[in-house]
C-alpha cells in the first residue's frame, strides 16, 4: 500500500522523463557524450541557451524592480486600499501565462488599447510585441508578485531590535537599510529572485507567442529539435541541460529556503503612516503597477466582446471548457490522495526527490510522455493530460499538506490512538480535519494549474483533445483575437472563482 | 483488580538505553520521578504501546499487554502538551474515544457530562480548547482520558505548563478524582514535591534505569544512594566508618543508622532532622564554623575539615555570624547509610 505513490511517481514520471532524456545521452555503448558535444557546438543551440539565460536574468531583475516596493509598502506601511494592492500583486499569480501573453497582445499590442489610447491623444506609441521587451516585460508581470510576497513576508518577520540596534549605533535613513536591514533580507531576496528565474527559464507559452519567431528559448528548442526537425537525440540532450540546471537551482532555492527560516520574531516592527511626498510616490508606483496589472487583464474582457471576430476554423469553445473542467477535476482526484500519502514521507531524500516534477519542464515530461506511451491507449486520450496535470501540479498540494502535517503535533495522533481510534479513524477524525484547509487551499492552486497548463497540453497534442488554453492558442493562431479573448474571460472567470471560494470557505472557516 | 507489572523492559536508541522493572499496585498513584531524560516519558509510552521493548513485559492484571495495539488496551494517556484536538470543542474533545466506540449519543452525552462536573468543567463544553486556560486544558485532557474507563491512566508531567498557585489544587483535585474511581495511575514527574505527595509509591529513575522504587516515606527517609537521597530533597552527606550492630561511627561519636555493612558508607541526613547548637549536647559533633549562607528555608553552614558543607533549619537559638572561627556541635536525630 504505502508503494502504490511511488509506484505512480514511477510510471508516470520517472519513466517519462528518461524516455525523454535517454536518447541524448545513452548511445549504443551506454552513456555519451557525442550529442552534448554536438548540441553545444551548434550556433543555433548556443544562441537559444544564451537568450534563455539572458531573458531570464534581465526578467528575474525587472521582476524584483517592480516587486521591491510593492514589499517594501506592504511590510512597512499602513495605508488605505492596503488590501487592494495585496489583491492586485496577487492577479498575475493566479492568472495563466496563456492569458498573460494574450492581454499583453490585446494591450500593449502594436494595434492595441495602450496604442489606440496614445494615438487618440496625440502621442507616439509604444512597440513592444514581437521583441525580446515584450518577453521580459510579459515575465516581469507574470512574476513580480513572487519577490513583492516572499520578500514582504522577511520583511514583516524581521525582528525589529536589529533595526533599533543599528539606530543606537548612529545608523539612519539609506545607511540602516544597506548596513543592517538589506543583508537581513538577502536570504529572502535570492530565494525570490531564483524562484522567479526558473520559471522564466522555462516558460513556453509567452515566449512562444511575445517572441515571434526570431526569439525562442530551451523550453522552445527542445520542442522544434524533437517535433519539428525531428531530432530525438538533440531534444533528448537539452532536455537534459535544461534539467541540471533547473535541478541546480532547485537546490539553491530549497538551501535558501532554510536559511530563510532562521531569526524570526514574534515581535512585530511599527507600520508607519506615509508623509505626503511619500503618498504622491505610492501613488504613482501604484497606478503604474495597476496600469501594468489590470491593462492587459481588463483588454481581455474589452476584446472578448468587442474584438474583430473571424469566425472559423473547427474548435468547439464549448468541448474545450468541458474538457479543461473535466481534466482539472480528475487531476484533483488524483493530487489529492497522492499528495497525502506522500506526505508522510519523513525523510529528507525522500521529500526532495518528491519535489522533483517542479524542476522539470512541461515539454521535457511531454515529450516523455508520446514517446514512453506511443501506441497505447493513453495518448488518445483526455487521460494523457490528467496525468502530465497531476504531476506537474501535485507538488504544490504536497507542499501545502506537509507544511500542515508538519504542525500536527505528534502527540495528537498517539492520544487519539490511546483513546481507540485505529489508523483509519485517527486519519479521518483527527488527521484529516487538521489538514482539510490545507488540502484547500493546494486544491484550488492545483484546479488553476491544471486550468491554465499550456504546455503539456499543446504538446501531447491530438486534435480532438484540446483545452481552454489551447483553444485559446488556436483562436490567436488564426487572429481570432474575439474568440480567443472570449474563452480567456471563461478560463479568468472559472479561476478567480475558485479562489473566491476559497476564501469564502476561510472566512467561514474563521468566524 | 489491574495492577501494572513492568518486567524488565528493554529499549535501545542510538543515545539512550532504557531497562526498567517495577510495579504498581491495583487503584494505587505510582509516580515515576527522575530527573529529564531519564526515561520516564519514554517508560510511558511503552506501557501506552506507542513504542515496543526489544524485551521484556509488561503485564496489566497479569496478563501481558506487548502483543495489544494500542488503540485495544485501554489505557487513558494524559500528555505533557495535553494533545487536545485543536478542532473540536470542549465537549467532543471528552466524547472522543465514546463515538470511536461508537456509542449511542444519550450515554455519551451522560458520560461526558458526569466527567464535566467531576472535574469542574460544567459551562465551558462548548468552548473551543485552544480559548483555554492552562489549568482547565489538563481537566480536559485528564476528563477525555478517564471517560474511556481505562484500566489504566498514564499522566505524563500534567502540572508542567501550570502556573506554580494553581499546580498545588490541580494535584490535589486529581488525587481526589483517582481515589473515587480507584483507578490505578502512574504518574511522571522530575518535580520531588509533586512525587511525594501525591503518590503511594514512587520509583525513581536515573540514566534510563529504576534506582529505587518504594513509598514517599521510604525512598525520601532510606534512599538506596546518594542519588536518590539528593533527588528527593535537601540531602547532607558525609563519609563515615559502620561499625558493628547498625551503628556508624564519624568523629568518634557513635551514631544509630541502621547500616547492614561494616566499613567504609556514606551518612545521609536531612536538614530537618539536624541541628547546630552552642552547648555540647550527648551524641554531638564537634566542628569548627567557617561561614553561613542563608536560603529560603535552610541554613548551610560550612564547617573546617571533613564535613564541609550541612543544610540545616533555619530556626536557631543563636546568631551563628557571631560563630564563625568558634566551636559548634552538630547533632542528628534520623540517619540513613549507605
Amino acid at each position: 500500500m504505502r508503494l502504490i505513490p511511488f509506484l505512480f511517481l514511477l510510471l508516470f514520471f520517472f519513466f517519462p522523463l528518461g524516455m525523454a532524456i535517454a536518447p541524448g545521452i545513452l548511445g549504443s555503448s551506454g552513456f555519451t557524450l557525442t550529442y552534448l558535444a554536438q548540441l553545444l557546438s551548434s550556433s543555433y543551440i548556443q544562441g537559444i541557451i544564451l537568450f534563455t539565460v539572458s531573458q531570464a536574468l534581465a526578467s528575474t531583475f525587472l521582476a524584483l524592480l517592480i516587486g521591491f516596493p510593492a514589499a517594501y509598502l506592504l511590510a512597512r506601511f499602513q495605508f488605505p486600499g492596503k488590501g487592494l494592492v495585496k489583491a492586485i500583486a496577487t492577479v498575475p499569480f493566479v492568472v495563466p501565462s496563456i492569458i498573460v501573453a494574450l492581454g499583453f497582445i490585446l494591450f500593449f499590442g502594436n494595434n492595441g488599447v495602450l496604442n489606440r489610447f496614445l494615438f487618440s491623444i496625440g502621442l507616439p506609441g509604444v512597440f513592444l510585441l514581437y521583441s525580446w521587451k515584450g518577453i521580459l516585460l510579459a515575465h516581469a508581470f507574470y512574476n513580480f508578485p513572487i519577490p513583492a510576497r516572499i520578500i514582504s513576508s522577511a520583511w514583516e518577520r524581521l525582528d525589529p531590535s536589529f533595526e533599533d540596534a543599528g539606530r543606537t549605533l548612529g545608523l539612519s535613513g539609506f545607511a540602516l537599510f544597506r548596513r543592517v536591514t538589506l543583508p537581513r533580507l538577502a536570504p529572502a531576496i535570492a530565494a525570490s529572485a531564483a524562484l522567479t528565474f526558473i520559471f522564466c527559464f522555462m516558460s513556453l507559452g509567452i515566449v512562444l507567442i511575445l517572441g515571434g519567431v526570431k526569439y525562442a528559448t530551451i523550453e522552445v528548442g527542445i520542442y522544434t529539435l524533437n517535433s519539428i526537425l525531428l531530432q530525438p537525440e538533440l531534444a533528448g540532450a537539452l532536455a537534459f541541460i535544461q534539467g541540471v540546471f533547473s535541478l541546480c537551482f532547485m537546490f539553491f532555492i530549497l538551501s535558501s529556503a532554510k536559511a530563510l527560516s532562521f531569526g524570526e520574531s514574534g515581535l512585530q516592527p511599527a507600520q508607519r503612516p506615509l508623509s505626503l511626498p511619500a503618498k504622491i510616490g505610492v501613488l504613482l508606483y501604484l497606478s503604474l503597477m495597476s496600469i501594468l496589472v489590470l491593462g492587459p487583464i481588463l483588454s481581455v474582457a474589452w476584446f472578448s466582446f468587442t474584438g474583430p471576430a473571424v469566425p472559423l476554423i473547427d474548435v468547439f469553445p464549448l468541448l474545450a471548457i468541458r474538457n479543461s473542467l473535466l481534466i482539472a477535476s480528475s487531476v484533483l482526484l488524483i493530487t489529492i490522495p497522492l499528495s497525502l500519502a506522500l506526505s508522510r514521507i519523513t525523510s529528507p531524500f525522500q521529500g526532495a526527490l518528491v519535489m522533483l516534477p517542479l524542476g522539470i519542464s512541461a515539454v521535457t515530461l511531454a515529450l516523455g510522455y508520446v514517446r514512453a506511451f506511443s501506441g497505447t491507449f493513453l495518448l488518445s486520450s483526455l487521460l494523457v493530460i490528467v496525468l502530465l496535470h497531476s504531476i506537474l501540479a501535485y507538488p504544490f498540494m504536497f507542499r501545502s499538506i506537509s507544511a500542515a502535517r508538519e504542525k500536527i503535533s505528534a502527540s495528537l495522533l498517539e492520544s487519539a490512538r490511546c483513546l481507540g481510534a485505529n489508523s483509519w479513524s485517527v486519519f479521518r477524525r483527527v488527521e484529516f480535519p487538521l489538514l482539510k484547509n490545507s488540502i484547500l487551499i493546494g486544491a484550488v492552486f492545483v484546479f488553476a494549474i491544471s486550468l491554465g497548463e499550456f504546455s503539456a497540453a499543446y504538446l501531447a497534442y491530438s486534435s480532438s483533445v484540446y483545452t481552454m488554453p489551447v483553444a485559446i492558442f488556436r483562436f490567436l493562431s488564426a487572429h481570432d483575437f474575439r474568440s480567443a479573448a472570449g474563452m480567456g474571460l471563461v478560463l479568468m472567470v472559472i479561476s478567480a472563482f475558485a479562489f473566491f471560494l476559497l476564501g469564502r470557505m476561510e472566512k467561514n472557516e474563521r468566524s | 483488580m489491574s495492577a501494572l507489572d513492568v518486567k524488565g523492559i528493554k529499549r535501545s536508541w542510538p543515545d539512550f538505553r532504557l531497562e526498567a522493572s517495577f510495579s504498581a499496585s491495583d487503584g494505587a498513584i505510582t509516580s515515576l520521578l527522575g530527573p529529564s531524560g531519564c526515561g520516564k516519558t519514554s517508560t510511558l509510552r511503552l506501557i501506552a504501546g506507542l513504542d515496543s521493548p526489544s524485551s521484556g513485559d509488561i503485564r496489566l492484571d497479569k496478563k501481558s499487554i506487548l502483543a495489544t495495539p494500542t488503540e485495544k488496551r485501554s489505557i487513558g494517556f494524559v500528555f505533557q502538551d495535553y494533545a487536545l484536538f485543536p478542532h473540536l470543542s470542549v465537549f467532543e474533545n471528552i466524547a472522543f474515544g465514546l463515538r470511536v466506540r461508537k456509542k449511542p449519543e444519550k450515554e455519551i452525552e451522560k458520560k461526558v457530562s458526569s466527567l464535566l462536573s467531576l472535574t469542574h468543567l460544567s459551562g465551558i463544553e462548548n468552548r473551543d480548547v485552544f480559548a483555554l486556560s492552562g489549568g482547565e486544558k489538563q481537566r480536559v485532557a485528564l476528563a477525555r482520558a478517564l471517560a474511556i474507563e481505562p484500566s489504566l491512566l498514564l499522566l505524563d508531567e500534567p502540572l508542567s505548563s501550570v502556573d506554580i498557585d494553581l499546580r498545588k489544587k490541580l494535584r490535589s483535585d486529581i488525587r481526589k478524582i483517582q481515589k473515587s474511581l480507584g483507578i490505578t495511575t502512574i504518574y511522571v514527574t522530575h518535580d520531588r514535591e509533586e512525587a511525594l505527595s501525591i503518590s503511594d509509591s514512587v520509583v525513581v529513575m536515573k540514566a534510563g534505569r529504576v534506582e529505587q522504587q518504594g513509598s514517599p516515606d521510604a525512598v525520601y527517609s532510606s534512599p538506596k544512594d546518594e542519588f536518590v537521597a539528593r533527588f528527593t530533597g535537601p540531602a547532607n552527606i558525609i563519609d563515615a566508618e559502620a561499625i558493628a550492630g547498625g551503628f556508624v561511627s564519624f568523629k568518634g561519636v557513635d551514631l544509630r543508622a541502621g547500616s547492614k555493612r561494616l566499613g567504609p558508607v556514606k551518612l545521609m541526613f536531612r536538614p530537618e532532622d539536624s541541628f547546630v547548637s552552642v552547648k555540647k549536647p550527648a551524641h554531638g559533633i564537634e566542628l569548627i564554623l567557617e561561614s553561613v549562607s542563608y536560603s529560603q528555608c535552610a541554613v548551610e553552614f560550612l564547617f573546617e575539615g571533613d564535613i564541609r558543607s550541612v543544610m540545616l533549619r533555619r530556626e536557631l537559638d543563636f546568631d551563628p555570624d557571631e560563630f564563625t572561627g568558634k566551636r559548634l556541635y552538630l547533632s542528628v536525630s534520623r540517619l540513613s547509610a549507605f
